[in-house]
């Protein structure tokens, strides 16, 4: 097989994979993408970032029509927090070029420290309420409702605390821009937690807003020449397929063995990257 | 809290707006890595175009919420509609070329 033949494989295995592990743990597959580009395919910082977001617009973009459609993503208050993480991910994206490789791999490595020691910690989220999901229904315009089929029942609730969670999508997308994510990470358990959004809800909405916020700086890093075509085109397909994949592997495996192993994957990815800063 | 109905026309026009612009970049990304193998180094072009497509699903999918919504005579989400818009096309404006 041709060079540039093996060279595609290896980049479509490396976005199945990330897909099939972010869908198996409910993250983006940025997380596992950007270092994999890097230590993997000797990517430089900057064009793993806008490749991994390309992938995460296609993973958003997809699992997004499906909660849409079921009406699990409530696109409401999805469209009112995205004025906040666009501008977020516009100053990020803004901001990028300004920051060297070595900063953006220092502020990536810390990132995976703490996605790894939340998978550690992380009991299962299931389908635990917020301190106020499910309170009576207040009539608001962002107000939800979805069927959930594990409860047998349609579940309604109220969006509170709307400052907390703009704030949030701000920081959210800014984190997404400079380091290639879909920062629900941080979105998810301000909406589950301190919004009233219950978890379900929480994760579709979230990953309904990621597209756009990925587009917003994706297209700031295309005009600065950060993309790089054929790779992105590449891992994208491989995401998208991963992420089928591991949606169907996850409803037959159990969620903390995986989380446990990935928990320990992450951290010593995270020292990889750790390595790579200091040897400049 | 909205109408139930109208949140589902809504998820709707978002959901088909998302599925058209995911298959289509998805089946011409596929077509560039194809030619890429067959032909190394002629499915640059293509990959450019499946990536553009992909980047302009989200951006459609906010073109078709923002005509849900003044269907739906909802204001406020027209206006956080338009905002996303604005602030998208500022984006393609504010990168500096290499």
């Amino acid at each position: 097989m041709p060079q540039e033949a093996w060279r595609i494989a290896l980049l479509l295995a490396a976005g199945a994979a990330s897909g099939v592990i972010g869908a198996l743990l409910g993250l983006g597959g940025g997380i596992f993408l950007v270092p994999a580009l890097v230590l993997g395919f000797g990517v430089p910082m900057h064009q793993a970032v806008a490749a991994s977001l390309v992938a995460v617009i296609a993973t958003s973009s997809a699992a997004g029509a499906r909660n849409a459609e079921a009406g699990v993503a409530n696109v409401r208050l999805g469209m009112t927090l995205e004025t906040a993480t666009v501008l977020g991910a516009l100053a990020g994206a803004l901001l990028a070029h300004r920051v060297s490789n070595r900063v953006l791999l220092g502020l990536f490595a810390s990132l995976q420290l703490a996605v790894s020691v939340m998978l550690w910690r992380r009991r299962s989220a299931g389908t635990t309420a917020g301190a106020n999901a499910f309170a009576p229904a207040v009539g608001g315009l962002l107000d939800g409702s979805y069927y959930d089929p594990a409860q047998g029942r349609t579940i309604h609730y109220s969006v509170r605390n709307m400052p907390t969670a703009l704030s949030t999508s701000l920081g959210a997308g800014l984190l997404s821009a400079l380091l290639g994510v879909g920062g629900g990470i941080l979105k998810v358990p301000v909406l589950h937690l301190f919004c009233g959004v219950p978890m379900k809800a929480a994760t579709a909405t979230s990953n309904f807003m990621i597209g756009v916020t990925a587009a917003a700086s994706a297209v700031v890093y295309l005009r600065e020449g950060y993309v790089p075509a054929l790779i992105s085109a590449t891992v994208a397909l491989g995401v998208v397929a991963g992420t089928q994949g591991g949606l169907a592997l996850s409803r037959r495996m159990s969620e903390s063995g995986v989380r446990r192993v990935f928990a320990a994957v992450t951290l010593v990815m995270a020292c990889a990257m750790l390595r790579r800063v200091i040897a400049g | 809290m909205p109408a139930e109905s109208e949140g589902r026309e809504e998820g709707r026009f978002a959901g088909a707006a998302l599925r058209v612009g995911v298959w289509a970049s998805v089946a011409i990304m596929a077509a560039a890595l194809v030619l890429s193998v067959l032909r190394p180094g002629r499915g640059e072009t293509l990959a450019w175009l499946g990536v553009a497509v992909l980047m302009a699903t989200p951006l459609l999918r906010v073109v078709f919420l923002a005509a849900a919504f003044a269907r739906g005579h909802q204001w406020r989400l027209l206006g956080a509609s338009v905002t996303v818009l604005g602030l998208l096309a500022a984006g393609i404006a504010l990168g500096r070329p290499h």
